[in-house]
């Protein structure tokens, strides 16, 4: 396919690939203190319970910063170029990096709404990416 | 328990290597030099070392450095430690040595680092290399490179408090003033507040030159407790306080984009020495790129938060300003040598505490501050030092 990266998976962080694989994100919540965390982890990172459940997030979040990239920090991204790196704020709460899709680097806005996509990285591996929310 | 390490030991030595592009010098043989020429500074030989401590070089890294180093130097030590925080290791090293010789764990402790990524790795490598700091799953396969990292927490300053690329600018307009007075320097030519906008944008909002260098070169101080330090050549530089603060590796999982560690490291720093920031001389900070400086000048407090940008305009920063900042070139314009670059700045603040700064000299200079970073504006350390004066 091509030459990016793939991620390199942990027993703990399965779960949340196999997710993007099915076309969904997932994010633990904490059954014991209500803390949402994102990457996975066996325990709570809030109040060091061992009682994380998955859950299906919504997918949405608002834009907290973003940077053009001109000259890519892995192989495999140079066709791609000019591309918008992103901090997406979730609405259950974590910061992800990943990277705009469908929008010009002059229209990213601080606060925009963003819905998650996936990205097909190999065989079985979905990275998931970002595209702005229009309409709601 | 608590042991007050204000005043307990000094720098009697230290060591600097030429910087830029060193061909045909290896990291561990700069490493070797900048040791050499401190214990020369401090008049001592190596048998009188029983403390090491060294940082991973990106070229010529070893599981065990500071072992290897000191099998390299035949140096025996009995506290030898590797240390890896980035931009932030020299001075968590100093605390570290500071600890070790109050606690009689030892009593003359060598820093040295030295590290040549400029020519010693091709663009390919050092892309390589720099794609270790990034998380595996959950950065890396974005092929966002660390610039960008820093791009957005820039863009999130400009936002936040209105922060301006020109302010940006300025940073590196000063550091290269200061540059320009110190013939060690690597990038010594004036440059204008145009010649930044007009560089190539690299990672936007950041131009070329908000960007530091990268340079092959090593430094090296030697602490010893302070009811040692006039029995040494050189006028010894105290330590006053240190601190630290840790907070996140990744960007991605910052509490905030906006306001840094140094917000901790520096309020315990200037606890532990009983000064504040209005009493600093001069403020060596880390500044990989330019937002990095403004935001760590008002973590530390030497303005309010969100205040930097205009903290830094007419030459506030700079010598005769309200605090000379980087008075060697900083990272921007003096040498970035990878984990090693903040050594420069501590070497610097010693060389102030002396007085023998030459054409860059802070006139009457008694205390200074020295902070370092690491990560993506992750660690932080904040040293300060003072003369005998300040004790
Ligand atoms: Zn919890």
């Amino acid at each position: 396919m091509s030459n990016k990266p793939i991620p390199k998976t942990t027993p703990e962080t399965e779960y949340f690939w196999s997710g993007c694989a099915a076309g969904e994100l997932r994010l633990q919540h904490c059954r014991s203190c209500g803390h949402v965390q994102y990457p996975a982890r066996k325990l709570c990172s809030g109040c060091f319970a061992q009682d994380v459940e998955w859950r299906r997030a919504s997918g949405r979040g608002k834009v907290r910063s973003w940077s053009v990239v001109v000259a890519p920090g892995a192989p495999g991204f140079e066709s791609e170029v000019p591309f918008v790196s992103v901090l997406v704020a979730l609405d259950e709460g974590p910061t992800m990096l990943s990277v705009l899709r469908d929008c010009a680097p002059e229209a990213v806005e601080f606060g925009q709404a963003v819905t998650v996509i996936f990205e097909q990285r190999d065989e079985s591996v979905y990275v998931p990416y970002f595209k702005p929310l229009i309409g709601e | 328990m608590s042991i007050n390490l204000r005043g307990s030991v000094a720098i009697i030595g230290m060591g600097e290597t030429e910087v830029g592009v060193l061909r045909g010098q290896g990291s561990t043989e700069l490493c070797a030099e900048a040791a050499r020429l401190a214990l020369l500074d401090a008049g001592i030989t190596k048998a009188e070392i029983d403390g090491l401590v060294t940082c991973n070089p990106w070229v010529e890294p070893h599981l065990y450095h500071a072992e290897m180093f000191s099998e390299y130097m035949q140096i025996f030590p009995s506290f030898c430690m590797t240390l890896n925080a980035g931009g932030a290791t020299t001075l968590t090293a100093v605390l570290r040595a500071a600890s070790a010789i109050v606690t009689g764990v030892c009593e003359t402790v060598l820093i040295t680092h030295g590290d040549n990524p400029r020519s010693g790795m091709t663009g390919a490598e050092t892309g390589a290399k720099m794609t270790t700091t990034m998380n595996p799953q959950f950065e890396l396969p974005y092929g966002v490179p660390l610039t960008n990292g820093y791009g957005m927490a820039a863009r999130a300053h400009m936002h936040e408090y209105g922060t301006t690329s020109e302010q940006l600018a300025q940073v590196a307009v000063s550091a290269r003033k200061h540059a320009s007075l110190n013939p060690a320097a690597e990038m010594r030519d004036l440059i204008t507040i145009g010649d930044v906008l007009n560089s190539p944008v690299v990672a936007d909002p950041l131009h070329a030159l908000d960007c530091s260098l990268w340079s092959d070169g090593g430094g090296a101080v030697i602490v010893v407790a302070a009811e040692r330090a006039k029995d040494f050549p050189n006028k010894p530089v105290f330590f006053l306080g240190c601190g630290e603060g840790h907070w996140h590796e990744h960007l991605f999982q910052a509490r905030s984009l906006t306001t840094t560690a140094a917000s901790e490291s520096g309020p315990r720093a200037f606890t532990m020495a009983g000064l504040g920031p209005q009493d600093m001389d001069f403020a060596q900070v880390y500044d990989c790129f330019t937002p990095v400086a403004i935001m760590e000048l008002e973590d530390l407090g030497f303005c309010a938060k969100g205040e930097g940008g205009g903290f830094v305009e007419n030459g506030n920063i700079e010598l005769g300003g309200t605090i000379p900042v980087n008075t060697h070139g900083g990272l921007l314009s003096h040498s970035h040598t990878g984990h090693p670059g903040t050594m420069f700045a501590l070497t610097e603040s010693v060389t102030q505490l002396r007085g023998t700064g030459g054409d860059r000299q802070v006139a009457g200079a008694e205390v200074g501050l020295v902070h370092g970073q690491g990560g993506v504006i992750s660690s932080h350390s904040t040293l300060i030092l003072g003369t005998e004066a300040t004790l």
